[in-house]
């Protein structure tokens, strides 16, 4: 097991290196470089600055720079903030994005998990209709249009929360994060209730009922450890999505979160902002597929048996 | 897993099944018409999409203006029209794509097997660790901003999934008899890939397909969101549901009929693709 | 089945939790905007995060809104009036040929950490502006000092050849390259504020733009309030600054800038009371704040001009004719009722009436004349439109550009049968559009630096690195350099009328309306005084709630 980790870890180094490279010459051919303002800037200014961020060399000298300095951990100066680091800024936003996301995941399963069970539980009756119905909501409806309807309930008319803003009240975190969980609640719902209508009509279940077995035995042991997979590999990546942040989201709720660094870095030219953001999505990727690798493992032997090969 | 055999096509079986589950068959007429109506948007629809009328405004739902006009004074029920021409133009040519890389990229790494397969599938592990959204970006920066880029960008992100669901289904298949017959008898790989693998994986496929298009038209909203969707004046849903939310307490008929047909078509897409994948006993 | 009551019990869970949490603040609660005039802390919206607080680096409205609070140059404005005012200068003597200007700064102004506010600081600022290594966009402003263009190119570096110098701690000297008169009022201007050099030595931010300097903790400033907390994308906060030299004037004890970049998100900001003074009030709404909050809504003349920009070097936008038909063919009344809806003025010229009382007369100006505008394009050779090219509208990514752009285009599509396409960029991209010329008209804006028309005049000087319209005309650039060696005012203001006359004839630019500042703002804010150039200090501002 121990070894199937480190392999999967050796594996992400130039997984991982290979989508950094990717990107840092597709960032190059966007048009417009990142000093570009609207008045004037001297040439020479121009030129001062390249010199300053090292962007006069080479491009593979750039490159290998990079390389050098990502080795070390640091990821450079942001462009658009001068005197920020990108280091400083990512692990700034990205403890807001964490606190939102966790508060958010949590949401997401619990609804999930509700109303995906509940829907297993009454798979023909309009019961079970009506809740995948209300479950697809949130794959139905944009963020940006449910984000500011929740607002102009429950902040404007109801008073209840503030209608922008982090930290100035615990309640800041709920409208946010119920507009960021309900679209992933909506495909956890899905996956929960297929899962178990596909395990329950399965041979060994009925099995296990005419053996004699309880019902809540038979679910817990049976149904749930094996409808639970296709719910276990989504969160990895579900989970990954969430805790880096929605640009939709902490636009609307004004969140300073990592979310819209991901867009804006990407619009300002931010060359070193936008490796920062893409590094750190792809290694909360990997990190959170291990993560649910290692989930299905403990959750089921068969699994924990293959990687053990 | 759907099962395969040779008499029973995976296509009446998923007929089968639409007709099985009333709600998820409405939702496919549904979208039948609301497709059908939206490309013949320029016979039907009531005034051209960028017909302006600045003195009339936004006006509310009226007889002239079935479903009201925005603050230009063009006609919504015109721009749903042509929007939809849009977003379902972006789906399925998205859909295309993805379905087109996904489908001979699975099916490639399905029959290479072996070491070739591990790396290609590694490949996907790899992109799919890529933050998309940051990627559609940069290819729409760097290589300005056509309707066709929008359609070739979402697709190329979009068929990872379709090419491990068809990988699976191409070992599944692989394995079995009459594949192996076909193989005994000296039909080239080709061959056995179109004549055989294809039809029984087609039943994935389209499930895959029907529940990517609507993640497709999402992203074209999310796209719109950021200013980044087609060039205007030409509308698509997702800009319309996009300028709506904007005006959704003064002028809710903007944002409502809007949001309302593209969430139904989505919805309906979901609920088919649903039906269709459903494992009944 | 047993294990639906599982089920249930977590949906009733999810369910109960939340309104739960919620019933504890249900009842009517103060609104953070309340407690904060209790407080005395202005909240104020700001469209965007600054991404620098280094006066030097600064790029535009976000961050000098912000530097105007933390720090203070020689002279002040009047927020009423504009009229310029002693500050850390407490007198000044011009020199008869207008290009000495000698400061006496006044011996209380100190820095926050104590230490004086001395000429060398001055001197020190304008000499690190300058330098090229540093890459400050508002160079220019200073270019009117002797020697400073040289230095900024790079020709040499030799930083003491500046026309700045200290004579004294208490005497500080300008020398200009030319006369210009409206010199002082540039001078309230961030690039002009003093530094604190000893803490930029020490931060090694004397000739570095990646310095720590500007930092809560490690920042030192001259002006009413000193910076407390700088959150990006959260909020920048500026607290009362007691070494101010005139720390007993300052009614609040800080402001709270917020840069809320959606303008809808702000606008549910104020309605829900986090606010106090929004940045800006978007369109959409504009009708129902009209209806329901006329009270909090206020509108003030603005120093600024929106434009279409015409690449003069693409044919058929070669031809004057042709320009002039495009400008004569926009019904600006209609764009301004229908989309800003604030009563902004539209822009029969280029630069704003009644700036620094300059006055265009009534011919040059233009104005919608559809049948002037199809014969100007007969004559150019298109009639009704018929063979025109397909040109090109470039606009940046904003709410704002595209419904303008696209009433623009059918204004041209249904008045003259010209059909141009709409072509949307991002920001970076449409600036690099414009620099190197590859565009047939393009969206612009211009926001005066001072106020004075030359602000805007020079913006189409054949050597202007803003004037990417390929318009040169010897005749303007003469024209607004005899307006500054003119002696009189009134000689000053006919000639550049007459520069403006040379660029309305070639039209490279159709103006389409004047700035209006349109924001909300709570009845607790008093002594928010309007003004040209949106310029604030807060020192004269008040926050009194209502009891």
């Amino acid at each position: 097991m121990i070894k199937y980790f480190a392999r999967r870890l050796c594996e992400a180094v130039p997984v991982f290196l290979l989508i950094v490279t990717a990107v840092f010459f597709m960032v190059r051919f966007v048009p417009g470089g990142p000093f570009d303002r609207e008045r004037p800037v001297a040439p020479e200014t121009i030129e001062a600055l390249n010199a300053y961020y090292g962007l006069d060399k080479p491009l593979y000298a750039q490159y290998f720079s990079f390389l050098k300095n990502l080795a070390h951990g640091e990821l450079g100066p942001s462009y658009k903030y001068p005197g920020w680091s990108v280091n400083e800024i990512l692990a700034e936003k990205a403890a807001v994005s964490l606190q939102l996301g966790a508060f958010a995941l949590i949401i997401a399963l619990a609804i999930g998990f509700s109303v995906g069970f509940a829907a297993a539980a009454f798979p023909k009756g309009k019961i079970g209709a009506a809740l995948s119905g209300i479950s697809l909501i949130g794959i139905c409806l944009p963020a940006f249009v449910l984000g500011p309807i929740l607002i102009l309930i429950f902040s404007l008319k109801l008073k209840w929360f503030n209608a922008m803003g982090w930290n100035s009240l615990p309640t800041d975190a709920i409208l946010p994060a119920f507009t960021l969980a309900l679209f992933y609640a909506a495909w956890i719902a899905r996956l929960v209730r297929s899962g178990v209508v596909e395990e329950k009509g399965r041979q060994y279940v009925r099995t296990a009922y005419a053996k004699g077995a309880s019902g809540k035995r038979v679910y817990l042991v049976h149904i749930m450890r094996n409808a639970l997979e296709p719910t276990i590999s989504y969160l990895g990546p579900a989970a990954a999505g969430l805790l880096t942040g929605s640009f939709v989201v902490e636009t609307i709720f004004q969140i300073p979160g990592l979310g819209r660094f991901f867009i804006s870095s990407a619009l300002d030219n931010d060359y070193t902002m936008i490796m920062g953001c893409v590094m750190l999505y792809a290694a909360f990727i990997i990190a959170f597929n291990l993560l649910s690798d290692l989930i299905l493992a403990a959750v089921n032997p068969r699994i924990a048996k293959e990687m053990k090969k | 897993m759907t099962a395969y055999s040779q008499n029973d096509s995976a296509f009446a079986r998923i007929r089968a099944r639409l007709f099985a589950d009333k709600l998820a068959l409405a939702c496919f007429f549904f979208l039948a018409a609301t497709a059908l109506l939206c490309f013949c948007a320029p016979l039907i629809a009531p005034y051209p999409y960028d017909a302006q009328n600045l003195e009339l405004g936004a006006s509310a739902p009226s007889l002239a203006h079935w479903l009201g006009t925005d603050m230009m004074g063009r006609d919504i029920l015109s721009r749903i029209l042509y929007g939809g021409r849009i977003s379902f133009a972006v789906g399925f040519l998205a859909t295309g794509v993805a379905v087109l890389i996904g489908v001979s990229y699975g099916m490639a790494s399905g029959m290479a097997g072996g070491r070739t397969d591990a790396v290609m599938m590694r490949i996907v592990d790899i992109i799919y660790s890529l933050p998309f959204t940051i990627f559609v970006i940069l290819l729409m920066l760097a290589f300005g901003r056509s309707i066709w880029l929008i359609f070739v960008a979402i697709g190329a992100v979009e068929w990872l999934t379709m090419a491990r669901i068809v990988r699976a289904s191409t070992l599944d298949i692989k394995s079995r008899q009459f594949v192996e017959a076909a193989t005994a008898l000296g039909q080239s790989r080709a061959g056995i890939m179109i004549k055989h693998i294809l039809p029984n994986c087609a039943g994935a496929i389209l499930v895959c397909a029907t529940l990517t298009m609507p993640s497709v038209m999402l992203l074209e909203a999310f796209l719109s969101f950021l200013g980044l969707g087609v060039q205007a004046p030409l509308p698509s849903w997702g800009s319309l549901v996009k300028d709506g939310a904007e005006y959704m307490e003064d002028a809710a008929w903007l944002l409502i009929s809007p949001a309302l047909v593209f969430s139904a078509t989505l919805y309906a897409l979901n609920r088919v693709g649903e039906a269709i994948s459903e494992e009944h006993d | 089945m047993k294990f639906y009551f599982t089920a249930k019990m977590l949906l009733r869970c999810a369910l109960l939790c939340a309104p739960a949490a919620f019933c504890a603040s249900c009842s009517e609660r103060e609104t953070p905007a309340e407690k904060a005039t209790e407080e005395k802390i202005l909240l104020i919206g700001n469209a965007a995060d600054p991404a620098t607080l280094d006066p030097t680096l600064a790029t535009g409205v976000t961050e000098s809104k912000i530097l105007n609070g933390l720090f203070e140059g020689l002279v002040t404005a009047d927020t009423s009036t504009l009229e310029v005012k002693p500050a850390v200068a407490k007198s000044w003597e011009i020199s008869e040929d207008g290009l000495t200007y000698t400061f006496y700064l006044d011996e209380k102004a100190k820095w926050s950490d104590g230490s004086r506010v001395t000429a060398g600081d001055f001197v020190f600022a304008m000499r690190r502006a300058v330098n090229p290594v540093m890459g400050s966009e508002y160079v220019s402003m200073l270019m009117p000092i002797k020697n400073a263009r040289k230095i900024a190119s790079g020709e040499t570096k030799d930083f003491s050849i500046l026309g700045a110098t200290a004579i004294s701690d208490d005497i500080l000297k300008i020398e200009l390259e030319e006369p210009v008169p409206y010199f002082l009022s540039m001078l309230y201007h961030g690039i002009y504020f003093p530094l604190p050099q000893k803490t930029l030595e020490k931060f090694g931010a004397a000739e570095n733009r990646d310095a720590l300097w500007t930092r809560p903790q490690n920042m030192v400033s001259n002006g009413p309030f000193t910076l407390a907390k700088w959150n990006i994308n959260d909020k920048v906060s500026i607290r009362k600054n007691p070494l101010y030299r005139d720390a007993e004037s300052i009614k609040i004890n800080g402001v709270d800038f917020f840069p809320i970049s959606n303008i809808n998100t702000e606008d549910r900001a104020f309605r829900a009371g986090q606010l106090h003074i929004t940045e800006s009030v978007a369109p959409t709404r504009m009708d129902a704040i009209k209806r329901d909050m006329p009270q909090n809504l206020r509108r003030d003349d603005w120093l600024g001009v929106y434009y279409y920009l015409i690449n003069t070097r693409r044919p058929p936008l070669d031809d004057a004719r042709v320009r002039k038909a495009l400008a004569l063919a926009i019904d600006r009344k209609a764009i301004i009722d229908t989309f800003l809806k604030a009563g902004q003025n539209p822009a029969t010229s280029f630069v704003p009436q009644n700036c620094d009382g300059y006055v265009l007369d009534g011919e040059s100006k233009i104005h919608e004349d559809i049948a002037n505008a199809k014969k100007l394009l007969a004559e150019a050779g298109y009639p009704g439109g018929k063979g025109f090219p397909n040109i090109r509208l470039t606009y940046n990514t904003s709410e704002l550009h595209k419904p303008i752009a696209e009433a623009i285009q059918q204004m041209w599509k249904k008045n003259l049968g010209v059909t141009v396409e709409m072509y949307n960029l991002s920001w970076p991209a449409y600036l690099a559009a414009r620099r190197e010329g590859d565009f047939d008209i393009a969206r612009a804006s211009w926001v005066g630096d001072f106020a004075a028309p030359e602000s805007f005049l020079q913006v189409f000087e054949s050597g202007s690195g803003l004037n990417h319209s390929g318009f040169a005309s010897k005749k303007y650039d003469e024209l607004i350099k005899e307006a500054a060696d003119s002696k009189s005012r009134a000689g000053r203001l006919e000639k550049l009328a007459a520069a403006e006359r040379e660029l309305m004839d070639a039209m490279p630019v159709m103006p389409i309306y004047f700035y209006a500042k349109v924001y909300l703002i709570s009845p607790d804010v008093k002594g928010w005084n309007a003004n040209l150039l949106d310029y604030h200090n807060f020192k004269n501002v008040r926050l009194e709630g209502a009891q």
